[in-house]
């Protein structure tokens, strides 16, 4: 219970930050911030804990994802065919790059970083080529910020209140089933030595 | 952001609306754009539109973010029944990043000077679409620039976001097609001349924004305005950046507002720049094969100077207003061929004016205009003041404040007629001078100045007459006016207003007089003078006709443009007239304003002759291959790459049968300016406040975690 509320309220301040600094983050990056923060907060609930490739690994995700934005935008400009190729670069770039890692992890956090620049560059942007060079770097800046913070407060989370499995501990609970009835224990029967010659019957 | 979204959406919720109106209009809108015939198609017809986008920010610096990205769209529709192939080659050299949108058929084949579009079997409608860079190192036709004051002091956009006080915005676009171009037209006298004249392409400038209400005292000059809904004011500008119009070949329209303390902020700004495409009559393929380079205009409409006018006539929106510019403009280039006659011409013009009481050389007696102005006031004052007398009662004071108003309309019919006596005088003396200095040793001129002088002489009195007659006549309706409210509703009303219209009539008689009566007599320049109403007329058509109306970008423009050509007569009709006035009040100076009117029909020449020139921002495109039914089989792409390589040339004879014009050319510019707000991209700082939380993230804490691990 304590660890969870501890992660709202670390992921609440984020936020607080974000709606106090509005001018500086811009009011669209408002518009996704609570996702986008909440994806960095999973990254770093994600298997294997805080570590700098995590972080790489989001900040590559989002690198990522606005190129496939760019690409998709550039060969189907404003279309949903070339919204639907910028979501599927990335997907196939991330599983590439962390290919080598073995590790799904690695490739869930470069799809949070990729799908939270997708959530926010299809909402503020027309995928027309004219903006690509104007929109991927105000998306970049917009996604990157709330991801890195979010990011912040899951690893601060994890780190001041630790648990092995990055779980909270369950209480125990009695089991309110009845006891099964007790069978009786199969007993091992020796085997025949077979050796001796054939056994039983007449001679 | 929002803002930029919110302008594309309003601008095709926009074009839409005034698309439904124009529907709407029926039988009136059918006459002023008539639509084409239907005709059974014997080939391919085709239709290519395209454009080049622009994103600039806020000062019109564009794509000031990275790099240079100027990207060009192109659309073209094949349309036939008859299963046709056919091929489009487009002049587009060099097309970096060239590729299909359409991703099916018509696929884009860069050759050596263009790219062909192939369509195969054409049994319908087949469209293709591509996308590519604007080479980088080849300027737009147009240009858009943006200027900002703050208190009256040249700021940037950003210095004024967050911050209050009186601002304006200055928006340019610049025509930068000016070329030397040899004219041919026919002088008022007759005569056919060849003049070499700076000519531009014409254009139309559709530019829209939409800003806050709550800045006040918002002025957005020449631009109409309305309401989004959303607190905006939502502001449409149309602009002609070309000469005659403009000798810049510039179009500059803005707005001033008083911005409260930290709401300064300056939003989008979206401006479509349509060039005016006047297609030839005549589409012949054998247009090609002679050399013609289709698109420009008969020769017999530019020697005719008819089409010449009336294209120039734009110049004259205002009428009397732009009069002082407009002559100054013409004179400008006068000077080159009648040294010393620039001050005699301004003078006399300055003179006119002063009589006329129009432009800034007043001379403290009232126009015509003012006059009418009063008269008009008036009546509505005096329908006011009834009013409340009806819902107050009668009161002796504001009976007298009735008849002083109409006293005051007196006042002014008198005045008029002072006018009257001057302008007597003036003409009176004018034609004295005229007489006693022109060395005239024949003695014709002296005849002629004599004939001026009696018409003159004898006309203006009878107006005279006439004006005092409806002084006595208001004179004698202001000392009689009843007190009571029935008496004033029943007698009083009428009595004005039809004095009013008596005015109205003998001013009316007065302009009558002084065009098909005064200006006939004085002979040897009125038929110059109905050539030109005549070209007016005809040229207005033949630009109305060329305007892509169906162009999204332009179809609101389209339409105020056309409702602006007449007014554009009106003001056309407006100057001759005064260059009528002028040559019959100064003598003297005809030989110069007809001077002046051959300059402007030479430059009206060469505008109808630019109008012939490719709306494309490649240019070109004038020409398609296609396969005729009775031809033998040829390769379309040879044809193509033949067309590309003829240029404005002719093909070679072989392919003549397989070459037929374009139906129709759309070309535009879009510019798209960002808006300088509070929420502006800071995209490094953000990145960097990103990446440190990163950084101390997947740093810091695994540090943190391992020391904890070892001490435990």
């Amino acid at each position: 219970m304590g660890r969870v509320w501890a992660l709202a309220g670390a992921i609440f301040i984020v936020l607080v930050i974000f709606v106090s600094a509005a001018g500086f983050f811009g009011e669209d990056t408002l518009k996704f911030a609570g996702v986008i923060v909440g994806a960095g907060a999973v990254a770093a609930y994600l298997p294997g804990g805080v570590a700098l490739s995590r972080a790489v690994y989001l900040f590559v995700g989002a690198i990522v994802g606005a190129v496939g934005f760019g690409l998709g935008a550039m060969a189907f400009p404003d279309t949903v065919f070339g919204g639907f190729l910028g979501a599927v670069f990335p997907v196939l770039v991330a599983a590439i790059v962390t290919m080598w890692s073995r590790k799904p992890e690695a490739f869930l956090t470069m799809l949070l970083g990729s799908g939270a620049l997708g959530a926010y560059y299809t909402t503020a942007f027309y995928a027309d080529p004219q903006s690509i060079n104007y929109s991927l770097p105000i998306a970049i800046g917009a996604v990157v910020a709330p991801l890195g913070l979010g990011y912040l407060a899951g690893a601060l989370i994890q780190t001041v209140l630790p648990s092995k499995t990055g779980r909270e501990e369950a209480e125990l609970t009695p089991d309110p089933s009845p006891p099964k009835p007790l069978e009786p224990e199969p007993q091992n029967l020796p085997l025949a030595d077979l050796s001796a010659g054939a056994q039983g019957g007449t001679q | 952001m929002n803002g930029i979204k919110n302008l594309a959406r309003m601008s095709v919720a926009g074009t839409l609306s005034v698309s439904l109106i124009c529907l709407s209009m029926g039988t009136a809108s059918a006459q002023d754009f008539p639509l084409p015939t239907p005709a059974p198609p014997a080939t391919v017809d085709t239709f290519t539109g395209q454009s080049v986008q622009v994103r600039a920010d806020a000062d019109g610096d564009a794509n000031s973010n990275l790099v240079d990205f100027r990207w060009n769209v192109t659309q073209i529709n094949a349309e036939s029944l008859n299963g046709l192939n056919t091929s489009v080659p487009l002049p587009m050299s060099p097309a970096p990043m060239l590729r299909s949108l359409t991703g099916t058929g018509a696929e884009p084949l860069p050759e050596q000077d263009g790219v062909v579009y192939d369509f195969t079997d054409v049994t319908a409608v087949d469209n293709a679409r591509t996308l590519n860079l604007f080479p980088q190192d080849e300027q737009l036709s147009a240009s858009v620039k943006a200027e900002f004051t703050l208190n009256g002091e040249p700021v940037k956009a950003q210095d004024i976001v967050g911050k209050g006080g009186t601002v304006s915005a200055t928006y340019t676009v610049t025509n930068n097609t000016t070329k030397s171009t040899p004219v041919t037209y026919k002088t008022i006298g007759g005569k056919v001349q060849t003049r070499t004249i700076d000519t531009d392409q014409p254009m139309i400038v559709i530019a829209e924004q939409l800003n806050p209400q709550s800045w006040g005292q918002y002025n957005a000059g020449s631009g109409l305005s309305g309401a989004d809904g959303r607190g905006n004011y939502q502001t449409q500008w149309v602009g002609l950046p070309f000469a005659p119009l403009s000798k810049t070949g510039e179009a500059k329209f803005g707005w001033t507002a008083v911005i409260p303390e930290g709401e300064g902020e300056i939003p989008a700004m979206a401006i479509n720049v349509a060039p005016i495409y006047i297609p030839a009559s005549g589409k012949e393929p054998q247009n090609k094969t002679g050399g013609s380079r289709g698109g420009v205009p008969g020769a017999s409409t530019i020697a005719g100077g008819v089409g010449t006018a009336a294209a120039g006539g734009a110049q004259l929106v205002r009428g009397f207003a732009a009069l002082g510019k407009t002559v100054g403009g013409g004179i400008r280039t006068v000077e080159a061929d009648m040294p010393g006659a620039i001050s005699d011409t301004k003078g006399a013009v300055k003179e006119l004016e002063k009589v006329l009481g129009i432009g800034s050389g007043r001379s403290g007696l009232p126009s015509l205009k003012e006059v009418r102005a009063t008269l008009t006031e008036t009546s509505a004052t005096l329908g006011t003041a009834i009013d409340q007398l009806r819902q107050n009662g009668n009161t002796g004071q504001l009976v007298k404040d009735l008849q002083g108003t109409l006293g005051g309309a007196v006042d002014a019919v008198d005045a008029l007629d002072v006018w009257a006596t001057i302008a007597n005088e003036y003409a009176d003396k004018e034609v004295s001078e005229c007489i006693t200095q022109v060395p005239d040793p024949l003695g014709l001129k002296k005849a002629k100045c004599k004939v001026d002088q009696g018409l003159v002489t004898a006309g203006f009195p009878v107006i005279d007459t006439a004006l005092k007659d409806l002084a006595k006549i208001l004179g004698d309706v202001s000392k009689n006016l009843p007190t009571t409210v029935g008496d004033l509703e029943a007698n009083l009303l009428q009595d004005v207003q039809t004095g009013i219209d008596r005015i109205n009539d003998r001013l009316f008689g007065l302009q009558t007089y002084l065009t098909f009566e005064l200006l006939p007599a004085i002979g040897g320049v009125t038929d110059g003078m109905e050539e030109i109403f005549g070209a007016i007329d005809a040229g207005i058509e033949q630009i109305r006709q060329g305007i892509p109306g169906e162009i999204a970008q332009i179809g609101a423009g389209a339409n105020t443009l056309g409702s602006g050509f007449g007014e554009i007569g009106v003001g056309a009709r407006e100057l001759i007239s005064t260059l009528m006035a002028l040559a019959v009040t100064a003598e003297s100076d005809l030989k110069k304003a007809a001077a002046t009117v051959n300059t402007l029909k030479a430059e009206l020449a060469g505008l109808i002759m630019r109008a012939g020139d490719s709306p494309l921002p490649y240019g070109g495109g004038f020409y398609t291959a296609y396969q005729p039914t009775d031809a033998p089989e040829m390769d379309l792409n040879e044809v193509s790459q033949a067309i590309l390589l003829a240029g404005s040339d002719t093909v070679p004879e072989k392919y003549a049968a397989y070459v037929q014009p374009t139906n129709a050319l759309f070309g535009a510019f879009q510019f798209v300016l960002d808006p300088a707000n509070s929420n502006r991209p800071d995209t490094v700082p953000r990145i960097l406040i990103g990446l440190l939380g990163l950084l101390i993230a997947g740093i810091a804490f695994p540090i943190i975690n391992r020391r904890r691990a070892r001490t435990n």
